[in-house]
């Protein structure tokens, strides 16, 4: 048992990452109903965005991941405007097949740029290693932890304090009253998407760092993780996000410890299942209001 | 059933137009010419796995364009018909189907992976068609039947080295074994959990993880807290190239022994400075002369250091064209003549066959010094079967 607290920060680790993700996700379906599908390919093009700025380019570090995060952010803009506004108010399936069709485009676009083949992540971060008895902590598992608390907490501290956040959360609440009330959707849409995607570039990087190699794939898995991660937190909810996301990752290294690797996967769906069968509004969503 | 006949009537149709095709591609003999010997090669030419396809097609193609070029057999001049599978299992069928009727081989060569391998192979049996197989490691396909020879040695036997390796040369006596959960990663996994044991070595971890996995660092703290003085590896370079490193950042620094699956420079590129000092399993000796000269002449052509898989094409094609010379061009004459090879030397080492059609061979060993892979060690076929 000496190593569980050890299993438990491999997961808090996985499980930022998870969260950078699923934020995104969160605010675009609690505000526009859209499943971003997508958004895991954005996260894929800041993993291999950034690969490109750092090995071929050769910029500072900062100024690489500043960037990243902005071309990313510029990417779920665009996104916002020409793939999702001509379909507001059309059902959900419709929104859900351009932004499937958004992905595989991404994918296949990065498979002609980059190749299809796993590219070692340039770790511009030197290597330390804390031990702690048992433990081994990286700093690079506290920049990942660390951050997306930073992150968080910043996030949360928007939507509370600011206007723009409290028209977010208005129309989380309420589309069609927030509209009534002069909230502008089509700006708090594109803030959104603008937010969001920024985070999923950082996450891709993060995911670089930390894991080492990024590949044109790396989206799939983690985009529905993400996807998980937002349904058994609550819909919309943006702490039951965050919960979902840390549930996921803990409970995925402790299935992965103490039952099998090849569990890991599963768990997370079935998961989901048991989430949509018993508690279909998630852990921490309410009612959603069907405007 | 009432659209039934329409779509008849276009299957005829296309039917029609295939045969007609066919006839004109396979083209009348000029009188008086010797007709070539055609051998059928299969395997992934497209679709994600499309360069070991490639690699191995063409180092297929480079044992018969040498062969040619000192005047064929007997004189007369082998020629090649490829066909993509793409690595799908009903693909290989139909490739198999396509070599064997369309392009007329009377013999083929599986440049492709174990499951389009495993359906093809039934099909060259039935056809009574000898099937040399390059690279595809799945036991069951060789039983197929006596058509179905295999150049590659077969996840066992590598599993059998590495436990030799890794109790020998690296004086281990407790170790980890992580494997990726599919038949490659099984068949070698457990057979070296069993010979590491039989040595006199404790097993004290043995844990698979999936393809795609990103993740190692559960497992990676499972595996240091079993505390091992010796990793073993089976899987590919993909999951090992990011499983490596974060094994080395949790503290792990144990000497590692690896499959195959990881002696791709692409590795190396991936695990960066944590692969330094690995020994991996590779089948081919780097320093053998006639490998060296394989590697100038493909890397002339393809402008690639050639890999096993082109090693092992090329061998395929060797050892065809051999039991050729031996035994006669024909189905028949082919099979005698690959059941007369005995210590036949290819670019990869040394190749007799056992009674059940499977590679006798020496078993190689590189080491990765300055991120290269360097030659090790090679351990006799007695030691490891």
């Amino acid at each position: 048992m000496s190593v569980l607290p050890q299993h438990l920060l491999n997961g808090l680790a996985v499980g930022s990452l998870y969260a950078l993700l699923a934020i995104g996700l969160s605010l675009t379906y609690g505000v526009l109903r859209i499943i971003n599908i997508a958004h895991g390919g954005v996260y894929m093009i800041g993993g291999m965005l950034a690969l490109t700025l750092l090995a071929v380019m050769r910029l500072p570090p900062l100024i690489a991941v500043t960037l990243t995060i902005l071309a990313c952010a510029g990417l779920g803009v665009v996104f916002e405007r020409f793939a999702y506004r001509p379909l507001r108010g059309a059902n959900v399936i419709v929104t859900l097949i351009s932004s499937l069709g958004l992905l595989l485009a991404m994918e296949n676009l990065a498979r002609v740029i980059w190749g299809p083949l796993p590219q070692p992540f340039p770790q511009f971060l030197p290597l330390h290693i804390y031990r702690a008895g048992p433990v081994v902590v990286t700093n690079l598992q506290v920049l990942v932890i660390a951050l997306t608390l930073v992150l968080m907490a910043g996030l949360q501290w928007v939507l509370r304090k600011t206007t723009l956040g409290l028209a977010t959360l208005a129309a989380v609440q309420n589309a069609r009253g927030a509209r009534l009330l002069g909230i502008n959707i089509d700006v708090l849409a594109m803030a959104i998407f603008a937010v969001g995607s920024g985070l999923a570039g950082l996450a891709g990087v993060l995911e670089g760092l930390y894991l080492t190699s990024v590949d044109p794939s790396m989206g799939q898995m983690f985009g529905l993780k993400a996807f998980a991660a937002v349904v058994i937190g609550g819909m919309g909810s943006v702490a039951g996000t965050f919960l979902g996301a840390y549930l996921i990752g803990l409970l995925e290294a402790l299935v992965a410890a103490y039952v099998s690797a090849g569990l890991r996967d599963v768990i997370t769906f079935a998961l989901l299942v048991l989430t949509l069968m018993v508690r279909p509004s998630g852990l921490l969503g309410r009612r959603v209001d069907r405007a | 059933m009432r659209n039934w006949r329409g779509p008849r009537l276009m299957l005829a149709a296309v039917a029609a137009a295939s045969v007609t095709l066919l006839v004109s591609a396979t083209g009348p003999m000029a009188l008086g010419q010797v007709p070539d010997v055609r051998v059928g090669v299969f395997g992934p030419l497209t679709g994600p796995a499309a360069a070991d396809g490639n690699g191995c097609l063409w180092g297929a193609q480079l044992a018969v364009e040498q062969t040619n070029a000192k005047g064929g057999i007997d004189g007369r001049k082998i020629s090649v018909a490829s066909a993509d599978d793409q690595a799908i299992p009903a693909e290989g069928i139909t490739a198999v189907q396509r070599l064997l009727t369309r392009d007329r081989a009377t013999s083929l060569i599986s440049c492709s992976y174990s499951g389009a391998t495993r359906s093809a192979a039934p099909f060259a049996q039935s056809a009574k068609a000898p099937m040399v197989v390059s690279y595809a490691v799945h036991p069951e396909i060789t039983r197929a039947g006596n058509y179905i020879w295999r150049v590659f040695s077969v996840g066992a036997i590598q599993g059998n080295a590495m436990a030799v390796m890794a109790r020998e040369d690296g004086k281990g006596t407790r170790a980890a074994i992580l494997w990726v959960k599919n038949d490659y990663g099984e068949s070698i996994g457990t057979a070296a959990a069993a010979r590491f044991a039989q040595l006199g070595g404790q097993v004290v971890f043995n844990e698979p993880f999936q393809i795609g996995d990103k993740d190692f660092t559960t497992m990676a703290t499972k595996a240091r807290a079993a505390n091992p003085d010796v990793i073993m590896i089976a899987g590919y370079y993909a999951e090992a190239g990011l499983l490596v490193p974060q094994l080395r950042r949790l503290g792990l620094n144990a000497p590692i022994y690896a499959s195959d699956g990881m002696s791709a420079p692409k590795f190396i590129e991936l695990a960066g400075q944590t692969a330094e000092g690995m020994v991996v399993s590779a089948s081919t000796d780097l320093n053998s002369p006639l490998f060296k000269a394989f590697a100038r002449e493909f890397q002339a052509r393809h402008r690639y250091i050639p890999d096993s898989v082109a090693s092992h094409g090329h061998d395929a094609m060797l050892v065809l064209i051999e039991a050729m010379r031996r035994g006669g061009t024909t189905p028949e004459g082919i099979l005698k003549g690959l059941g007369m090879i005995d210590k036949f030397t290819g670019v990869n080492g040394t190749i007799a066959f056992t009674p059940a059609r499977e590679v006798i061979t020496e078993q190689s060993f590189w080491k990765i010094s300055g991120g290269q892979f360097v030659q090790y060690k090679l351990l006799p076929y007695d030691k490891v079967k």
